[in-house]
């Protein structure tokens, strides 16, 4: 589905769209960005409910596309991230964490050689092990494949600040994958 | 100054992501103290970086989505910041002042003069501000009377008067008569009578005029000189308003000007009579 546009014409699309609130314009984004929401989704918050989350983050993009201004990937990344704390204030917080440790599998103590399917499923468990944070900010960088200058201008911190909190959080996420403490 | 980790990894990230070989690249800092969590952060970021997309039941149709959200999106409303606001009010007063200013310092000036312009664009602005008959009439007749002082003040200058000030005088108050015609009862007699006195005002500055000038001006001064005299006769004829006539030799109002005492057809006074009887009867046909 992932419509391939460039840069100019995907900017002159956002202009449409805000100025005029053309909907074809708004359609063509929704093509190119709703993937890239959708993985967001995943990774950033559970199983079951990331397509629901996705489709909700674009309507709330298609309400208030007239007031949006500046970056649009960066506010469209923040109504994302809005989108997903709403969703566990609705449902409480615990919930995430719950079904993280479900999906998750238990890791052999210690040992760092892991199959490649097992590895999977514990990124999984161990995503959902880091803390709010620190997870948007894996997401957005490893999994998104944003830069640390995106990153920082998407949750509003410094590029150092973000290059500081991401080695953080993937040698947390080795220590919780070899150290088992995902149970 | 030592490069931090952080820095490091993040460099490590980019060369990885533009194609570069990880094994290759950590080997640079083989000898860094923090090696191996340089290493195990990379090797996490590369499996995060292999994740796969998640599984899409259903990719809802945008149409569909954009029904759902309840509303077309909000068009962004052009809002005018208050820094703008500012500016544009400031234009428009300094534009307000200046033109305040170029009406004031305009009062006083005389065709040819640059100010000029202003007092005539002026007067029209208010006459049209100007409500109802009565004072649009009334400030029809103080125009006249400023075009009289016009001419006099260009005498005065020049040595020479302007014709057409003395033309706009007589269609000014050929415009009042017209009005105090159209009105009823003790308004029509009020203006009438207003109309006419100024009338007679007219014809003694014409007069002073006519004296002023030099000789080789006075030939046209008198037609209009004339023309007055013969609308007063006009004015009691129709009207029954007797109006005083000026004293002093010569005056063309009582001894007609050079055309009428060679007995030819004074053009201005023709014109102008011609004017005022039709001005007349289409009041008394209404």
């Amino acid at each position: 589905m992932e419509d391939n546009i460039d840069k100019e014409c995907l900017e002159k699309l956002i202009e449409k769209s805000r100025s005029a609130g053309d909907m074809d314009a708004l359609g063509r984004i929704y093509e190119h960005y709703y993937p890239k929401i959708l993985k967001y989704m995943y990774y950033r918050s559970n199983r079951e409910s990331y397509e629901d989350l996705a489709a909700e983050t674009f309507r709330k993009v298609i309400k208030n596309i007239g007031s949006q201004e500046g970056n649009f990937e960066a506010w469209l990344y923040r109504v994302a991230e809005n989108t997903v704390k709403d969703f566990y204030k609705s449902k409480g917080f615990k919930l995430r964490l719950e079904e993280g440790l479900k999906e998750s599998k238990e890791v052999p103590g210690g040992s760092s050689e892991l199959t490649k399917t097992e590895m999977k499923m514990d990124v999984y468990g161990a995503l959902d092990r880091l803390d709010e944070e620190k997870r948007r900010i894996v997401t957005l960088r490893f999994i998104q494949g944003l830069s640390s200058e995106e990153v920082a201008e998407i949750t509003g911190k410094t590029p150092e600040a973000v290059r500081i909190m991401q080695f953080r959080s993937l040698l947390e996420l080795k220590k919780i994958m070899t150290e088992g403490k995902v149970k | 100054m030592k490069e931090k980790l952080e820095d490091i990894l993040d460099k490590c990230l980019e060369d990885i992501a533009k194609g570069g070989n990880p094994d290759k690249i950590l080997s640079v800092y083989k000898d860094h103290p923090e090696y191996e969590n340089l290493k195990d952060a990379i090797h996490m970021a590369l499996e995060l970086g292999k994740l796969e997309d998640p599984p899409v039941s259903k990719i809802p149709e945008f149409h569909l989505l954009a029904a759902d959200s309840g509303s077309k999106p909000a068009v962004r409303r052009k809002i005018i910041p208050f820094r703008m606001i500012t500016r544009i009010a400031a234009v428009f007063a300094i534009a307000f002042i200046l033109l305040a200013v170029a009406v004031q310092a305009s009062d006083d000036s005389i065709p040819g003069d640059f100010l000029y312009p202003v007092k005539r664009g002026y007067e029209k602005v208010r006459f049209t501000c100007a409500m109802g008959y009565r004072n649009k009439a009334e400030y029809k007749m103080k125009c006249s009377n400023v075009r009289l002082a016009e001419a006099l003040a260009l005498v005065n200058k020049n040595g020479k008067a302007d014709a057409s000030l003395f033309n706009s005088m007589f269609d000014d108050s050929r415009y009042t008569l017209e009005k105090a015609l159209s009105m009823t009862g003790k308004d029509k007699d009020e203006l009438l009578y207003l109309t006419a006195s100024n009338m007679r005002k007219q014809k003694e500055g014409l007069y002073q005029i006519y004296m002023k000038s030099p000789e080789d001006g006075k030939s046209e001064i008198s037609h209009y000189v004339c023309a007055c005299g013969k609308r007063d006769q006009l004015m009691e004829s129709a009207f029954g308003i007797k109006i005083s006539i000026p004293s002093g030799e010569g005056c063309p109002a009582m001894s007609e000007c050079c055309d009428c005492a060679a007995g030819r057809e004074c053009k201005v006074s023709a014109d102008e009579i011609t004017k005022l009887k039709k001005t007349i009867q289409m009041s008394a046909l209404k």
